[in-house]
């Protein structure tokens, strides 16, 4: 999934990119609002980041912009504007969502996830089961017994992974290629914590785990 | 409109009341009386007396006719003859010998009291009747006759004695006798009125019965001098004379001038308290404006500080260099706030005039060369490439921290405003005990009709969203201050590209340090 950032402020802009990608989304940066229309033009990005303040283009004109011609894509305006007015405009040009600066990581991405689940609902969609556990890749959702919990593209690009190759196991190399990327070189600690986190989230006891197993020297396996 | 409601108008309205009540309280109102004409009042009087007994005589000589011709002729011709005098309604005939006779005069819409001896023929109706006592038969009155009171105070009864054992009673209808004398009098008065009227004497001639006949001159004031009541058959008339009376107006310039003053002092008060109010009004919003845009400022550097140092402590064992990087970047956005404080602070401290400098022996150069220092990363992230001329590498008196915050500020607008033009050329030298710092840029520059008020507190010349830049408005206004404060200035100069900023304070040397041994 693709996030297009429109930020002005140089930190910010590579931050909240650095955020967005260690959760396995890809984002696009525009310092301004016009490389915002641009690349949204070019790259069709799957949710948009915009800040109010920015050079050429502001971020009212870029959202009513793509509005224009697109109804559903989910945007998203975070600003350090943070007069109810400001709010209610942004709101008004048809963005999903205002976050006031500042903003904490987990914040952003939470509503990030919840805006993206909200443009693709988990019944319309594809969804594979892991055991008791059905995901919801398009909605970013995995559920329990009716139970939903929240989940990052990398962790479901995991459990894909693991579902393709249900009672094999799943080695290391294959987990960073497949779910990093060959740009990155995540080393071996990366993995092992995104598989605890993941394991907290998805096991029903993640002292002993069900669905990620471990084996041992090899990688996971989920059987 | 609404300060104009609560200040101006209030005040405008005690203005004009306190400019009614002066007035009054000013006038001065001489009254010049002018005794009216006796003798020619009295000339009148006599004129309208003998018209008035004259018209008496001729109605009473028409009765008289009238009864005659009762004695002598025919019931009908009589009655036509009484039709022919006015107010003459009915005649009773009462003899001692013969019928009671009735002869009807003018024509009459309403019922008529019934006239009637008291032995005789019971009245219809009576308590509007008129009972005559019969003993009038036999008793001979005047020749003049006598008048009797009816029921009805219009209608009265004038009874004569011709003969003995005869007795006739005229129902006299004394509305149409004032109506008629009216009317005739109206033309009558005109001629005699004349002297009264032409020497501008004030009167009113009325009648009881009548009301005014005439009235002369302008309004009357007051009781009449004069009144003289005259009597007659046709009603009680009245002459009434007023004295001559000439108000002359004039006004106490003292009490003019004072509620004048007081009413021109209470249209300034309303004004200076107007435009005080509009000032309130404005500091108001700007206040809290500025509140909005220091809240609005700290959004961005707490944004970065908080996703930076998330960042760090999650690469903070894996990529240790990655965690540096964004601990330096932390580093830069706590300078970035602490810049923002300081200009916050200052402008508090200026307010509350507790702003007070500390001059110190240091080295200029140094000053500015660690602002710099402390911009360059943000600075080269935005593509600007800084030039620097720094010579000013002496020991001289000045307040360090101030230098270090108007160059801040100068450099600051550099990054948000500038950074179209992608350079910022820095010069500093110190030439005959002065400091000069020209912080120049090749940005957009600023709009010669801005260039007056850059300097005010919370202006901003680019303050539409898409020119990607926030402030407080205060880094300049605060840069000139602090440089006044210092004894020089800060100034904007004349540009053909850019905007460019000249700071001259001065910076004396240090004292020289004068030992025993030199003395001597």
């Amino acid at each position: 999934m693709t996030i297009l950032i429109a930020e002005d402020d140089p930190l910010t802009l590579d931050a909240l990119a650095t955020c967005i990608e260690s959760e396995g989304f890809t984002a696009l940066r525009a310092p301004d609002g016009k490389q915002a229309i641009d690349l949204w033009r070019s790259e069709k990005p799957d949710l948009l980041c915009l800040d109010i303040m920015i050079p050429h283009i502001d971020g009212y004109e870029v959202c009513r912009r793509v509005r224009a011609s697109d109804r559903t894509i989910p945007i998203l305006f975070l600003s350090a504007k943070n007069q109810e007015i400001d709010v209610v405009v942004g709101l008004d040009l048809g963005a999903d969502d205002f976050i006031r600066k500042p903003f904490t990581r987990r914040e952003v991405m939470a509503r990030i996830r919840a805006a993206l689940r909200r443009r693709a609902p988990e019944g319309e969609s594809e969804h594979f089961r892991l055991a008791d556990l059905t995901v919801h890749p398009s909605s970013l959702l995995a559920k329990r017994d009716g139970k939903s919990i929240d989940l990052t593209p990398r962790e479901v690009s995991m459990l894909r992974l693991l579902h393709k190759h249900r009672g094999e196991p799943v080695s290391r190399d294959a987990f960073l290629d497949t779910c990093w990327g060959i740009d990155y070189f995540p080393d071996s600690r990366t993995l092992d914590q995104h598989i605890l986190l993941l394991r907290k989230k998805i096991e029903a006891n993640p002292a002993e785990p069900q669905i990620i197993r471990t084996v041992r020297a090899v990688g996971y396996r989920f059987d | 409109m609404r300060p104009a409601l609560i200040t101006i108008l209030p005040m405008l309205a005690a203005a004009v009341l306190v400019m009614v009540g002066g007035e009054r309280m000013a006038r001065r109102d001489l009254e010049t009386r002018t005794a009216a004409d006796r003798g020619r009042l009295l000339d009148f009087d006599e004129a309208f007396r003998t018209e008035l007994a004259r018209l008496d005589a001729l109605y009473l000589a028409h009765l008289d006719d009238l009864t005659n011709a009762a004695l002598l002729q025919k019931s009908d011709e009589v009655s036509k003859q009484a039709a022919n005098i006015t107010g003459v309604r009915q005649i009773r005939i009462f003899r001692h010998k013969g019928k009671d006779l009735t002869i009807r005069g003018s024509r009459e819409i309403r019922r008529l009291p019934e006239i009637v001896l008291k032995d005789g023929k019971r009245p219809l109706d009576l308590n509007s009747a008129s009972v005559l006592d019969p003993a009038m038969l036999d008793v001979p009155l005047p020749a003049a006759g006598k008048w009797l009171p009816t029921s009805d105070p219009d209608l009265r009864l004038h009874c004569r004695t011709p003969q003995g054992g005869l007795l006739m009673v005229f129902l006299i209808d004394f509305r149409a006798v004032h109506v008629s004398t009216a009317i005739h009098l109206a033309s009558w008065i005109q001629t005699p009125l004349s002297p009264l009227r032409e020497s501008g004497e004030r009167v009113v001639i009325e009648s009881t019965a009548s009301g005014e006949l005439v009235s002369l001159g302008p309004q009357q004031h007051g009781p009449a001098a004069s009144i003289i009541p005259i009597r007659s058959l046709s009603g009680d008339w009245q002459l009434r004379a007023w004295d001559g009376l000439v108000v002359t107006r004039s006004h106490d310039p003292a009490v003019i001038t004072l509620a004048l003053t007081i009413a021109v002092l209470l249209l300034a008060s309303g004004v200076m308290l107007f435009l005080q109010q509009k000032r309130a009004l404005k500091l108001a919003a700007e206040r809290v404006s500025f509140v909005n845009r220091v809240s609005h400022e700290l959004g961005t550097p707490l944004t970065n500080l908080a996703l930076n140092l998330d960042l760090a402590t999650e690469c903070l064992t894996a990529r240790p260099q990655e965690s540096l990087r964004r601990l330096r970047l932390v580093a830069e956005e706590i300078e970035r706030l602490s810049r923002l404080v300081a200009n916050v602070l200052t402008f508090s401290r200026r307010e509350r005039d507790t702003l007070i400098l500390q001059p110190v022996l240091c080295i200029p150069a140094d000053i500015i060369q660690s602002v710099i220092e402390n911009f360059r990363p943000a600075l080269e992230r935005r593509g600007i490439v800084i030039e620097t001329h720094v010579s000013a590498g002496e020991t001289v008196l000045l307040d360090p921290d101030a230098l270090s915050q108007i160059t801040g500020n100068l450099i600051s607008n550099v990054e948000k405003y500038a950074t179209d033009g992608r350079w910022v050329g820095i010069r500093c030298e110190i030439d005959s005990d002065f400091l000069t710092l020209e912080v120049r840029d090749r940005g957009k520059g600023i709009p010669p009709g801005a260039r007056a008020r850059v300097f005010a507190p919370f202006e901003r010349v680019l303050q539409a969203t898409n020119e990607g830049a926030s402030g407080t408005g205060l880094g300049l206004s605060i840069g000139r201050d602090l440089a006044r404060r210092m004894g020089g200035n800060l100034e904007l100069l004349e540009t053909t590209k850019g905007a460019s900023f000249i700071l001259r304070v001065p910076s004396p040397p240090p004292p020289a340090i004068v030992s025993s041994t030199d003395a001597t």
